[in-house]
């Protein structure tokens, strides 16, 4: 009897066994991600938590915020271990799906109640700017640049041509809607924006401290809407033209159609004449810039009809406008990079739009992709060509080029009033979101905050976190809040099942070669920035010789070189000052800071790379799994 | 002699503080060069990493739709005015890179499926449904399928 019950419960232990495996199969998988320091912002190291797919990761933002970032690992990993060249050490933890899932979800809440406030600070922020334009008797219309030029008060007459496609477009809303459909709608706008009432500014209330703010839609934001809205109708009334320059041309053959474009190019511009005459009977508050933006993408897509080549909007802002720009490669081979990479982005958002245009229906996120690399790569030819820096795109990827216009008839002082109590909600949000959310070196940083929401996942806090993942981690009055010691910390006190290890990509290349080449030569070569084949000059970096992460034993030797050359560099920096505007001085400055540690056997400084193929990229390095809770 | 070994360890002392000071005040950021194809505010100028988050379409549609599910499923906790909720679809469609999102039908499956995720009932889905895609058969079939997804 004693023989069964022990087979029995042996029984019952096999299949929790089991179940336990399929769901940990089943389930995410989580690990503990730390990533090496470089110079820069991150010479401390960083931690992050990877659940499934999603990276989980504090970062320390300005006004000393410290914000949850959710990426995919891919994204991830090309951005800490390729661009930053850092090591990824990975711990693969030993919890169930259900744990995993648990996790999951407490870090998508806490990363969508971060969203959530920031948007809405943001929003406050946009509310201020338009106050502030209206007190100066203009508001801003996103979109609107594309058909209007700036003006203050008074509208520009209608021009004496006509675009052939917004045109056939008011036909169609004409024949849809009625004849006088535009008439009747921009009637009601001009009465609703008289109605509206600047005294109710209706801005977002203060939230509890674990809820998202409630949807709000302020006097500003309705204001713009209604503007955006009635001059996106005026231009339909009037098929406006778009104004010179908001189209990008290309002259090469790269973007003639061919037989499969000139289909596409009808197909996509039926789809979406039929989807804006739907839009322009929608009663949805902010349509107005859809259709703004709807319509030029209409007249692009004629012009790029009759051309019979791909003409795309102009997605960055006029010349006038301030935008980020990055430095051009300085080396030949490396330009030649760049112009592949967005050659062959371009060729592969188009093969994907001309696939998707066949389905009926006008595919956006796959037109503004093919949008975004035709500017882009456009952008990359013209600053080569003339040896100028290449300017960024921003996020999100959709056309927004602005134009003043002009306000009239307002009540200054509730515009004063709105203004003081729209600066006032600001400010409490973003000390609400401080006093939350705020970055503390030891008790709230990226090591702390991993381990404080790992707590937080479970109903039964620490107590159910140690069951449920086998161990925990102590913050107080310990150093595990420096990243490279809580990665220790982390194998000590959970069960570890496995580690990896994403080598930094010039360790990665550089092992490479020593497998396939003399290792002396690789030595001599890539031990420094003079003569690597691998490293290129970044501008981001501080000034250096040798890399001495992957040279333990001449650390001190190379790091006293990187010391006196970045004390040279920066009496050059100094001389150079009026020149440059500090930058060789910064460099040299950075580099000798940086050295310091080399002196010591410390390595922080790995180099960084400002473009890298995606495509080829090496293979992670798995390192054997040591003793559980081995160090 | 001892004097001088004694000056040396100062000085290293107070190099090794420095260069710790500077590891442990720089933690958790990221250094300028990736900064431009990170996160928030700027797309990576070279490839195709334009949005933050995803490396495919399919992935990018499905971001889409998992924040659209989120913000609905928000709103029905928080409540707010109706046209403040459908603005704010708005903004969440535009971060994806989307003006249009009455006409994706993307768009309905997420607001369906937040609705479900928050346990609303079959009455408060047939508001939503008449309040955002009116007779449409193909939306608030969107609509349908996203809240029996996730419907608790």
């Amino acid at each position: 009897m004693r023989k069964l019950g022990r087979l029995l419960s042996l029984g019952v232990m096999l299949l929790a066994g089991l179940g336990h495996t399929a769901a940990a199969e089943t389930g995410p998988g989580v690990e503990y991600l730390y990533v090496e320091s470089n110079e820069g912002g991150s010479s401390g190291g960083h931690v992050a938590l990877r659940v499934g797919d999603d990276v989980f990761h504090f970062e320390h933002r300005s006004p000393g915020i410290l914000v949850l970032g959710r990426d995919d690992f891919d994204h991830f990993r090309y951005r800490y271990s390729v661009l930053e060249n850092r090591t990824i050490h990975v711990s693969r933890l030993a919890v169930s799906g259900e744990t995993a899932g648990l996790l999951a979800d407490r870090f998508r809440r806490r990363h969508f109640l971060q969203r959530r406030h920031l948007d809405v600070i943001e929003s406050l922020r946009a509310d201020r700017t338009t106050l502030e334009e209206m007190l100066s008797h203009g508001i801003v219309v996103e979109a609107a640049g594309y058909f209007l030029s700036d003006h203050e008060l008074a509208p520009e007459p209608a021009p004496l041509t006509e675009d052939p496609d917004l045109a056939d477009l008011r036909s169609g809303v004409a024949l849809a809607h009625g004849a006088d459909f535009l008439e009747r709608r921009m009637s009601s706008l001009r009465a609703a924006l008289a109605e509206l009432d600047p005294f109710a500014m209706d801005l977002p209330e203060l939230p509890n401290a674990e809820m998202p703010p409630a949807p709000a839609y302020s006097f500003p934001q309705r204001y713009r809407d209604l503007m955006g809205a009635l001059a996106s109708l005026e231009v339909l009334r009037a098929a406006r033209p778009l104004v010179s320059g908001s189209l990008r041309h290309r002259a090469s053959d790269e973007l003639v159609f061919t037989e499969a474009d000139s289909l596409a190019a009808r197909q996509l511009s039926d789809a979406l004449a039929a989807a804006l005459v739907r839009l322009v009977a929608s009663d949805r508050p902010d349509g107005g810039v859809a259709l703004m933006v709807g319509m030029a993408r209409l007249a692009a897509l004629g012009a790029s009809r009759r051309q019979e080549r791909w003409v795309v909007v102009d997605l960055f802002p006029s010349e006038t406008t301030p935008v980020l720009r990055r430095r051009l490669a300085v080396r030949p081979e490396q330009a030649a990079v760049l112009l592949e990479d967005s050659s062959e982005e371009l060729a592969r958002t188009r093969e994907r739009l001309v696939r998707r245009s066949e389905n009926g229906s006008f595919p956006e996120a796959e037109f503004a992709s093919f949008e975004a690399a035709a500017n882009r790569s456009d952008e990359l030819r013209l600053a080569l060509a003339a040896e100028r820096e290449r300017r960024v795109l921003k996020i999100p990827l959709v056309p927004s080029r602005p134009a003043r216009l002009g306000v009239a008839g307002l009540d200054r002082q509730a515009l004063l009033h709105g203004l003081e109590a729209v600066h006032e909600r600001e400010e409490a949000f973003a000390v609400g979101f401080k006093r939350r959310w705020g970055y503390n070196l030891v008790t709230r940083n990226c090591v702390s905050e991993v381990f404080s929401e790992i707590d937080a996942a479970f109903e039964g806090g620490a107590q159910e976190s140690e069951r449920r993942m086998g161990g925990r981690l102590r913050m107080d009055g310990s150093f595990n809040f420096i990243p490279a010691v809580s990665a220790a910390a982390v194998e000590a006190s959970y069960p570890v099942s496995e580690r990896l290890q994403l080598t930094s990509y010039r360790r990665a290349r550089v092992d490479e070669m020593y497998r396939q080449e003399n290792p002396v030569t690789v030595f001599l070569r890539e031990s420094n920035t003079l003569t690597s084949a691998i490293y290129r000059l970044n501008a981001d970096d501080s000034i250096f010789v040798f890399f001495t992460d992957d040279a333990v034993v001449a650390r001190p030797l190379f790091g006293a070189v990187n010391l006196v050359v970045g004390i040279a560099a920066s009496a050059v920096g100094l001389v150079a000052l009026p020149v440059d505007g500090g930058a060789t001085l910064w460099a040299g400055l950075k580099g000798a800071l940086f050295s310091l540690p080399e002196l010591f056997f410390q390595n922080i400084r790995k180099g960084s790379f400002e473009h890298v193929r995606r495509q080829g990229l090496p293979e992670p390095v798995t390192r054997r799994p040591e003793a559980p809770g081995g160090s | 002699m001892r004097h001088g070994l004694g000056l040396l360890a100062v000085r290293a002392a107070a190099v090794a503080g420095l260069a710790a000071i500077v590891v442990l005040t720089q933690a958790c950021s990221f250094s300028a060069s990736s900064k431009g194809s990170s996160n928030s505010s700027e797309s990576s100028s070279d490839s195709s990493a334009s949005s933050s988050r995803s490396s495919s379409p399919e992935s990018a549609e499905s971001q889409y739709k998992s924040d659209v599910r989120e913000y609905t499923a928000a709103y029905m906790k928080t409540g707010g005015q109706f046209d403040a909720f459908r603005r704010g679809i708005g903004d969440v469609a535009k971060k994806h890179n989307i003006t249009n999102w009455e006409d994706n039908p993307v768009t309905y499956e997420g607001i369906g499926q937040g609705l479900g995720e928050a346990g609303a009932t079959d009455l408060q889905l047939k508001a939503y449904m008449d309040g955002l895609a009116g007779q449409d058969a193909t939306k608030r079939a969107a609509m349908q399928k996203g809240y029996d997804a996730k419907k608790k």
